[in-house]
């Protein structure tokens, strides 16, 4: 618990606080680029994948909670429920920063699928129950199809999440990996999780 | 020191207590009681001035949901068929379990709007202080709303002098895909740089620091004068413990 309660303070200070207030926005303003470009994904997971990656895991989840908080607020309240997998997200990937995955595309690609797989075993049953399997993504047709099988509500949310979120994460980490690359080496040094990229 | 009336915004707690008792009816409640709530919710809607905001809100986002709910639910549950459209079946079961959500999500989308139509975020954020939240929280809060206008007008422009250099997003999946980094790197690389300087500022007026007792964040100027409504705070409190009792007895019993 000590150990805990010192990694937050450690992560959450004056230097880092605007990086997550940043790595928030990028979530909701990559949206509008996935958009611009008529990409199929979402890609609502970078911020938080790349301030877990360039702070840590604690920083992650709460760059995640923020930007869910904040798109509830503002955009679709239906964000608001899905809090529990950005903190999944943030978490994974601050530690999966750690073990130096973001160093190569080869090692990122794999880590993004096994995110999505993490997110997807989280985000069924809030799907499931708390919206009987249908949220308006792009993805609902699925859940219609699974259903039309013969599945039940949550085999069919998960087995959407299955079908969808790994490509979207890997996606997401590999593009975090190019970011981190083409960023220039006078900025990155300046960050606390330098070593990870 | 007197603060200037421009300065001062009127909170009342009571706005936030219903918001609480209803989401907490959406969980807790049976069906039958969860109605009375909504009931109650749409009348204190109404006569909000945000009225329109809020129904907007609603038909946008959660109505489509709830009728795709229905549908889905009513066909692929298994049950008594209640009613035929062609070639597809309702069951009761699917149209019961798709009118819980509904409510549910009614609920708790019409609560959450009616609350912040009515208060802005500064006025929270600065209640939420004064109620002893951690600073820290609130900044940031507050930061990635005010970044993310100034981030998407800076997409906008971004994106116009890549158009201009030849991005084309009428070409493949995986070019249009690649076309993201010319839009998110220069993005990226300015805001970080922003964030920071700005994490330099922060820590040269020792904002984060608990320990010290020149923390900005141990007293800092309040950006509001907050005038909390007694009343309101009294009445919101006894609202929500009646639903809380509601909730025990329909455990109990």
């Amino acid at each position: 618990m000590a150990e805990n309660i010192s990694r937050f303070e450690r992560e959450i200070n004056a230097t880092t606080i605007p990086l997550i207030a940043f790595g928030a926005a990028l979530n909701i303003v990559v949206g509008q680029a996935v958009q611009l470009v008529k990409l199929p994904l979402y890609l609502d997971s970078i911020g938080t994948i790349l301030i877990a990656c360039v702070v840590g895991p604690v920083a992650g989840m709460l760059t995640g909670a923020f930007a869910n908080l904040t798109l509830g607020f503002f955009f679709n309240y239906a964000f608001i429920f899905f809090i529990p997998v950005t903190l999944v997200i943030g978490a994974f990937s601050g530690f999966a920063a750690r073990l130096g995955v973001f160093k190569k595309w080869y090692t990122a690609l794999p880590a993004g699928i096994i995110q999505g797989l993490l997110g997807a075993v989280t985000s069924a049953p809030i799907a499931a129950f708390m919206f009987g399997g249908v949220t308006m993504g792009g993805t609902d047709f699925l859940v219609l199809y699974f259903r039309a099988i013969g599945k039940s509500i949550i085999q069919s949310a998960f087995m959407q999440g299955l079908a969808a979120d790994p490509v979207d994460k890997a996606v997401s980490y590999l593009i975090v990996y190019f970011l981190l690359t083409r960023i220039p080496r006078s900025i990155l040094l300046r960050l606390p999780g330098y070593a990870n990229t | 020191m007197q603060t200037p009336e421009t300065f001062t915004r009127e909170y009342n707690p009571f706005d936030h207590y219903l918001t609480f008792t209803i989401v907490f009816a959406a969980f807790a409640f049976k069906l039958e009681w969860q109605l009375i709530a909504l009931a109650i919710l749409i009348i204190a809607t109404t006569f909000s001035p945000n009225r329109k905001a809020i129904y907007r809100g609603f038909i946008k986002f959660v109505l489509p949901l709830i009728l795709i709910g229905f549908f889905i639910n009513g066909i692929f549950f298994t049950g008594n068929v209640v009613f035929a459209l062609g070639p597809l079946k309702f069951k009761d079961a699917g149209l019961l379990f798709a009118s819980t959500v509904a409510v549910r999500l009614t609920l708790i989308v019409i609560s959450i709007s009616y609350y912040f139509s009515k208060v802005k975020s500064e006025t929270i954020s600065e209640y939420l202080a004064t109620r002893g939240a951690d600073r820290r929280f609130i900044y940031i809060y507050l930061l990635s709303v005010a970044m993310v206008h100034l981030m998407r007008d800076k997409l906008q422009k971004i994106y116009t002098a890549q158009s201009a250099r030849g991005l084309d997003t009428t070409k493949n999946f995986f070019t249009r895909a690649r076309y993201l980094l010319p839009l998110l790197v220069p993005l990226s690389y300015s805001y970080l740089a922003e964030s920071l300087d700005r994490g330099i500022a922060l820590r040269a007026a020792n904002f984060a620091d608990k320990k010290s007792s020149q923390s900005i964040s141990n007293k800092v100027t309040p950006l509001l004068e907050i005038k909390v409504n007694s009343t309101g705070l009294l009445f919101g409190r006894l609202l929500f413990l009646a639903a809380v009792l509601v909730g025990i007895l329909r455990l109990v019993g």
